[in-house]
């Protein structure tokens, strides 16, 4: 009898965006929004478009703010702000529970109604505008009878075990029950219960004390685009819960239980151990990825017991993810080493620093003295301070004499911000994180930034929802994020440029010459400040053959990414540092630079490119100078460089080559006299060192980090180092002390504004400011060396699959492992999901290889594993991908391999 | 085209359907046959004809004549009688309640003399499953009309000429709301029609859509190109087979009729229009919450502003009107707004159709001028209280309505004289209960209703709904207290005031409203522990009052558990260890013996 609804069928979409001359008029700067965002819109999974509002109300009253009374006092504020913001503005104390500064607007919980002098309507403040000349009033006689009856509806099913619960001392519920003397009822009422939630790891539910206020169900889709959570039931037997009420498969980011105003979603890491009066809060950045979200530390007795972040610092905007939330027990894991380690007869024996440093120090005076300077070798990890990278260039260029001092992993990273240097002058990211919310056309290259930054997804997450943004994705493999474009049909669907491993390049130079060859380039922007249109049109056009070698799939969508990409007012072009396939990481920057150059999309808000870089210093790395080296000069080179019995001495610091390429470190390492490995835990390579130097973690120590959007934050220890480790910071000092060098300043604030002399940038640069002079983008009035350079580059380097190998095999990043500090943390641990193989089912299908079924992959030098398949339409065909840490992957991000089924026993 | 001398119209509404009236259509086609009148006799199928009490109807033009109550097995003598012989049969016609006469005709029949149909204009007069038959009464010349000679704004201003309100339940104005919709700038634009009809006892909008599904495409199609609004959708409550079935065949037909799809009657405005069955929760009548169920997400009203035409449907300008609203409008453009207007009363213009039901004598369908008394309603149309019992309430507006006594029965019934009454139009429910029907428990029933269908977000719809209800509950089993009656009066207000959506912003009024004018019956629970009605189990001692006792035993053969004994002669005596207080022995005593 029903047909299936056809919904969309003859919808017609007459245009995506608002683009009348109405729009013009719409005000620019309010609320940190701007005339795009008039493009919010109610896609919201669950939610509805509040902004919206205000950009409709803007409309009527541009550029102007309004003034109201609230309580006798008077405030001004911007046009489309609620009478709530307006009184928290003016500070006075609005109470609200279901009110999330990050979120937009619900109106569940009905305790934050004020009421307008002589009307005895009452209006909830949260998402009520203000207006021109009202007058409010937050606490009249009416008004607390209301909110007391409100919260006594609350407490009637809410149980009353405060002493048992962990939310004790912070819980909202419990302090506005205090407040407004509420006392218990006469209702009749029978409870309405529900067990808890115990049977996911990390998070636990309590539905008893939930007051669905729906917060957890919104940051997890509006903020987070997961959606984990949902209203269920309806009605008094209303609940929070997943969908068919099975254990969280979610993300694990506790942002649920971060905005729960009350205790029904807590940790197993905080229950019933500690009371929150108890803690002693901390901020520091955090230290995993190089988004350097700012986190507030709640300790007892030198133990994390809760992280959360401050939204007024960082770029996270009070936001973030599993690892900063819940990876930091690496700081206590039992494998730290407890003391300096010195190797006698081939095994190790505790020394103390004294004899250890001592040691160190001889020993690299005597092979400098006998083998010369470039006999010693250093590499160092993108986890130390700024201060740390400063002393310890002085340490090899200074003292030593070498420039064999350079940084490990990453090695896309400094071709990457080579490439932007080249082009644009500075070698960083030219925007910020936050802008990304505000762009409407987004490319993203080679990264998947779910997995890898979750805190700019939830950026890419917000343009999408908000400002309807369109997603393009280049690479050779398609990520989550496409899903978001899913959720109306208004949002423009994800466009997915996917081709063979080593094709960016050409894919990016296949959007400029579409862009060039419609004329629809800004021949403003390209005249009055970049130089070199003319070889770029010259060589683009040559490389036509090379384009045409894309996948016929790809000819059309990249004509539509570069048209859309072009007429989008913000585009942002944000390139992965750990790019999985291509060869020279450098072409992809200067490529993007190009089309971002060439399109205008540079030197504004929003407009730009941003690099993805892996970890929580990577940026401080470059800007100390550990990419300024010559070419060939890298990890590689130098572990070569050893294990051809070149090298004497290395030094290792952070550094973990025996995982990150099995084959040449071990190789290397054997061969070396002096191995000294400085690190947190008792590693593979730290077991093959003559003396390992315990360093302490990033909790244990001062100095500063540098995230990728270029804001320098200082780490504020909470504790002394542990054992008797010692920060990077004093060792290097202690050796520069015994090897006589003089050091002007010996505390990491000295060393800063040493560094302040040695480069400008970040000269006065204060905690939690971008350098340069807290620019939050950059090339606004210019660039360093006046115009900006567009820079042809041959996008012809493609991988080679030699005969028997079909298979590239790329190291798909996984959002709870990410290296040395994440494979420390039990808690990550707990939370990880079991490897498997993603394998297009094209491929599949014409190995017979069922989905599920378990195979061997193997490298042409013999090495193989045995891995679970799961079908998966991301990897493009020919490609496969595995979960980091992959031990077949040496070095590069990608290896080719061959797959075949295991014989069935 | 085929001429016919007689045509017959079996109603084919849910209420006749349901009882029989498709084997009636198939039986009396084969008859017809049978005796060669096939070509001279015409059945017809309509949609409802409103007259639901007398089911299964068949309506006999050119002349009129109304048969009620027909069976399969009276067809052949029918046939004979009246299609051969030429003679009606006087024992199918209507019979009189006032005065027990036979009523031959339609247009005599007082259930029918006092309305005025305009939004139900074709019911029973054509086969809701043929465009043709629709648009030869003058179906879809609204749509050329509009399409062909007037601007959008005459289209709004036209509307608003005619003062049409919103006939979902709260009377927004129709012509501001397609005005705003038309003003903001921002494409694409939805135009919805609120066919989610869920108050209990209202049928209205099933029958129009059952009966005359072309008028609300059409009044949609003219407000989608009032607004430039391309696409529509129709939310209508799954429970509706029926409906569905007409609306898909309708959308089918005018498709074919180039009256919906890509240039619509050679104008170059496109419209199309699709269906959406609800998952039957009431909140999603509620515009924002139906429009997040349209989306895909969990039915539940969000906070306004915006307003659905700033930001509705996917976050774009979108118009939803209710499914009568929508079928006035195709009248409206022929006729002018002034037409409209001509009847009503000073706020409230045209007609509105109530769901006439509860117990009255003439239960279906009716169509009535705004300001038309409750009394009117009650006794002329309705035929009054049935079995000799009084009058003693109307429920009217459904679960965010109220009680109206005997006291209000000369009331008009417009927007603004109900709310005055702290009742409310609603949908149009309209439940008149005897004097058997027990206050409390009427306000309990419907506080139970909201309960169950508050969508849970807000505090107080979700909470204190409860609460009260929790109240009533003791106040009907006997445990109630004096102060619960301004407790009840208060948590009332309280959610009023706070709630979130209309739906918690009214789930009080049959409470309050009890209250107001029945206070009396609140206070007999509480204080003397009885219920006068006899309703509320727990306040009944089930014991026989042997003076009215008649001895008649009708009673014990009503007890479903024995729990009676009686012999001639003696009155009866209830066992109250085995009664297990199901009333049916009360039911059953005819004098009221049992308290």
């Amino acid at each position: 009898m029903h047909p299936v609804p056809v919904m969309y069928s003859g919808m017609q979409v007459r245009s995506n965006r608002i683009n009348t001359g109405v729009l013009e008029y719409w005000n620019v700067g309010i609320l940190g929004l701007n005339q795009y965002d008039l493009d919010f819109n109610c896609s919201h999974h669950s939610i509805i478009p509040f902004f919206q509002y205000s950009i409709i109300s803007r409309r009527i009253m541009a550029n102007r703010t309004i003034k109201l009374n609230i309580d006798g006092i008077d405030v001004e504020v911007e046009k489309g702000k609620t009478i709530l913001e307006a009184a928290q503005l003016a500070g006075i104390r609005i109470p609200t529970l279901c009110h999330d500064r990050r979120l937009i607007p619900f109106g569940a919980c009905r305790l934050c109604m004020v009421q307008q002098k002589g009307k005895s309507e009452l209006l909830p403040s949260c998402f009520t505008p203000a207006k021109e000349g009202m007058e409010i009033i937050t606490h009249s006689p009416e008004i607390i009878d209301s909110r007391r009856l409100q919260l006594q509806f609350i407490l009637l099913n809410h149980p009353m075990i405060c002493p048992r619960c962990e939310k004790e001392g912070e819980c909202v519920l419990q302090k506005l029950v205090y407040e407004y003397g509420v006392e218990e009822t006469l209702y009749p009422w029978k409870h309405i219960s529900s067990p808890p939630d115990d049977r996911s790891p990390l998070l636990h539910r309590d539905s008893d004390k939930c007051i669905l206020c729906g917060r957890c169900v919104r940051i997890c889709d509006e903020v987070q685009g997961v959606g984990e959570l949902s209203f269920s039931k309806r009605g008094i037997k209303t609940v929070i819960d997943t969908d068919f009420h099975r254990p969280l498969q979610c993300e694990f980011c506790g942002q649920c239980m971060d905005t729960c105003p009350v205790g029904a979603i807590t940790s197993d890491r905080f229950d019933y151990t500690i009371k929150a009066w108890e803690l002693k809060e901390t901020t520091t950045p955090c230290p995993y990825c190089a988004s350097g979200c700012s986190l507030t530390l709640s300790s007892k007795e030198g133990e994390i017991k809760r992280v959360s972040s401050d939204s007024a610092k960082g770029p996270s905007d009070g936001n973030l993810c599993v690892k900063g939330r819940f990876g930091l027990d690496f700081v206590d894991h039992p494998e730290r080493i407890k003391a300096p380690l010195l190797r006698v007869n081939g095994t190790f024996r505790e020394a103390s620093w004294e004899e250890a440093l001592r040691f160190v120090a001889q020993k690299l005076e005597t092979i400098k003295d006998q083998d010369g300077p470039d006999a010693i070798a250093g590499i160092v990890s993108s986890r130390l301070t700024n201060e740390e990278y400063f002393l310890l260039k002085k340490l090899f260029r200074n003292v030593i004499g070498t420039s064999q001092i350079v940084h490990g992993g990453e090695s896309s990273m400094r071709g990457l911000t080579e490439g932007l240097a080249k082009t644009l002058g500075l070698a960083a990211s030219t925007n910020s994180i936050q802008e990304i919310r505000k762009a409407d056309c987004i490319l993203v290259i080679g990264v998947d930034p779910t997995q890898t930054h979750p805190i700019i997804r939830n950026e890419i997450n917000a343009a999408i929802r908000r400002n309807r943004a369109q997603l393009i994705v280049l690479g050779s493999y398609d990520i989550d994020l496409t899903w978001s474009t899913h959720i109306s049909p208004l949002l423009p669907s994800s466009i997915a440029l996917l081709d063979r491993p080593g094709m960016e390049v050409t894919l990016i130079n296949a959007m400029i010459q579409t862009i060039l060859k419609e004329g629809l380039e800004d021949k403003t922007f390209i005249e009055e400040r970049t130089e070199g249109i003319t070889e770029l049109k010259e060589e683009i056009t040559a490389l036509q053959p090379q384009i045409s070698g894309m996948m016929e799939s790809n000819k059309n969508e990249v004509e539509k990414a570069a048209r859309i990409f072009t007429q989008a007012k913000r585009a942002m072009i944000l390139i992965g540092s750990g790019l999985w396939s291509h060869l020279e990481p450098k072409d992809i920057a200067i490529a993007s630079s190009n089309l971002a150059l060439v399109t205008g999309h540079m030197g504004k808000e929003s407009c730009g490119v941003l690099i993805l870089l892996e970890k929580c210093n990577s940026q401080g790395a470059v800007d100390m100078g550990f990419f300024s080296e010559r070419e060939g000069n890298g990890r590689k080179y130098l572990l070569q460089k050893a294990s051809e019995e070149k090298l004497m001495a290395l030094y290792l610091i952070g550094e973990n080559p025996l995982v990150s390429s099995p084959v040449l470190g071990r190789q290397a390492l054997e061969k070396v006299s002096l191995l000294i490995v400085q690190d947190l835990f008792m590693t593979e390579t730290a077991e093959m060192a003559h003396v390992v130097l315990p360093a302490c973690s990033f909790v244990e120590k001062e100095g500063t980090y540098t995230n990728l959007e270029r804001r320098v934050q200082k780490l504020i220890p909470f504790r002394p180092p542990l054992h008797q480790s010692k920060s990077d910071f004093d060792i290097f000092l202690s050796l520069l002390r015994l090897l006589e060098y003089p050091i002007q300043g010996e505390t990491p604030e000295a060393v800063f504004e040493e560094i302040g002399r040695d480069l400008s940038h970040y000269r006065g640069i204060q905690d939690g400011e971008q350098w340069p002079k807290g620019s939050p983008y950059l090339y606004a009035e210019g660039f360093p060396n006046g115009k900006a350079k567009l820079i042809p580059v041959n996008g012809g380097l493609t991988h080679q699959k030699p005969e028997g190998y079909p298979f590239h095999l790329i190291q798909r990043p996984s959002l709870f492992q990410s290296g040395l500090l994440s494979s420390k943390s039990d808690t990550l641990k707990r939370v990880s999901e079991k490897p498997y193989m993603e394998m297009n089912p094209e491929d599949g299908k014409r190995l017979k290889v069922e989905d599920e079924e378990v195979v061997k992959v193997s490298t042409q030098d013999g090495r193989f594993l045995r891995m679970k398949v799961k079908y998966s339409s991301r990897p493009v065909s020919g490609v496969i991908t595995a979960p980091y840490p992959c031990s077949l992957i040496e070095e590069k991000y990608i290896e080719t391999v061959k797959v075949e089924k295991l014989k069935i026993i | 085209m085929k001429t016919y001398r007689t045509h017959l119209m079996v109603c084919a509404g849910t209420g006749c359907v349901s009882c029989g009236s498709l084997n009636l259509k198939d039986r009396l086609e084969s008859e017809l046959k049978d005796r060669g009148l096939s070509d001279e006799v015409k059945v017809v199928i309509t949609g409802c004809n409103g007259f639901c009490a007398e089911g299964p109807i068949m309506v006999v033009y050119p002349e009129g004549i109304f048969y009620k109550k027909l069976s399969p097995e009276d067809i052949p003598f029918l046939v004979e009688e009246h299609f051969l012989k030429g003679r009606p049969v006087e024992k199918f016609l209507y019979t009189g309640s006032a005065i027990k006469e036979k009523v031959p005709l339609l247009k005599d029949i007082p259930f029918f003399q006092y309305q005025v149909l305009r939004a139900l204009r074709n019911r029973g007069l054509i086969d809701a499953e043929n465009i043709d038959e629709y648009i030869a009464r003058d179906g879809y010349a609204a749509l050329s009309k509009v399409l062909s000679s007037m601007t959008p704004e005459e289209v709004i201003q036209e509307v608003k000429i005619s003062g049409l309100r919103g006939r979902g339940g709260a009377g927004f104005p129709t012509g501001l709301k397609w005005e705003e919709g038309r003003r903001y700038d921002s494409f694409p634009k939805y135009i919805i029609c609120n066919g989610d009809e869920g108050d209990p006892g209202a049928f209205m909008d099933r029958s129009v859509l059952e009966a005359d599904p072309h008028s609300i495409l059409e009044g949609m199609t003219i407000g989608g190109y009032a607004l430039d609004a391309h696409q529509g959708h129709i939310y209508v409550r799954a429970e509706y087979p029926l409906a569905i079935h007409r609306l898909n065949l309708a959308i089918e037909q005018a498709r074919n009729y180039g009256l919906l799809g890509k240039d619509i009657l050679g104008s170059g405005f496109d419209f199309d229009i699709s269906i959406y069955p609800g998952a039957g929760a009431f909140v999603c009548g509620e515009s924002t919450a139906l429009m997040y169920s349209l989306e895909g997400k969990r039915g539940m009203p969000r906070i306004k502003p915006p307003r659905s035409t700033e930001a509705g449907l996917w976050g774009q300008p979108t118009v939803l009107n209710n499914v009568e609203t929508f079928a006035n409008v195709p009248a409206i453009l022929l006729n002018g707004g002034e037409w409209f207007a001509s009847l009503g009363t000073g706020g409230s213009k045209g007609t509105k159709v109530f769901a006439l039901t509860g117990t009255v004598s003439n239960v279906g369908l009716i169509e009535v001028p705004m300001g038309t008394t409750l009394r009117t309603i009650v006794y002329d149309i309705g035929g009054g209280i049935p079995e000799k019992r009084e009058f003693k309430a109307v429920q009217i507006g459904g679960p965010s309505g109220a009680c109206l006594p005997v006291s209000l029965l000369d009331i008009e019934v417009d927007f603004d004289s109900l709310d005055k009454a702290g009742a409310m139009m609603g949908s149009g429910g309209l439940v008149v209960m005897n004097d058997s029907t027990c206050m409390v428990d009427t306000a309990r029933f419907f506080t139970d209703f909201s309960v169950d269908e508050s969508c849970g977000k807000c505090v107080p719809c979700r909470v204190g709904m409860k609460v009260m209800l929790n109240i009533l509950n003791r106040i009907v089993e006997g445990k109630g207290e004096m102060e619960d009656i301004e407790r009840l009066k208060r948590l009332g207000h309280h959610i009023k005031e706070t709630s979130h959506c209309g739906l918690g912003k009214t789930a009080p009024n049959p409470v309050l409203s009890t209250i107001r004018y029945f206070r009396n019956e609140y206070e007999t629970h509480i204080i003397e522990k009885r219920c006068p009605a006899l309703v509320c189990a727990d306040l009944i001692q089930f014991r026989v009052d042997s003076e009215k006792c008649k001895m008649c035993g009708l009673c014990k053969k009503a007890c479903p558990m024995e729990a009676i004994t009686w012999e001639k002669k003696t009155p009866a005596v209830i066992n109250l260890e085995k009664c297990i207080r199901c009333r049916s022995c009360i039911q059953a005593c005819k004098f009221g013996a049992i308290e």
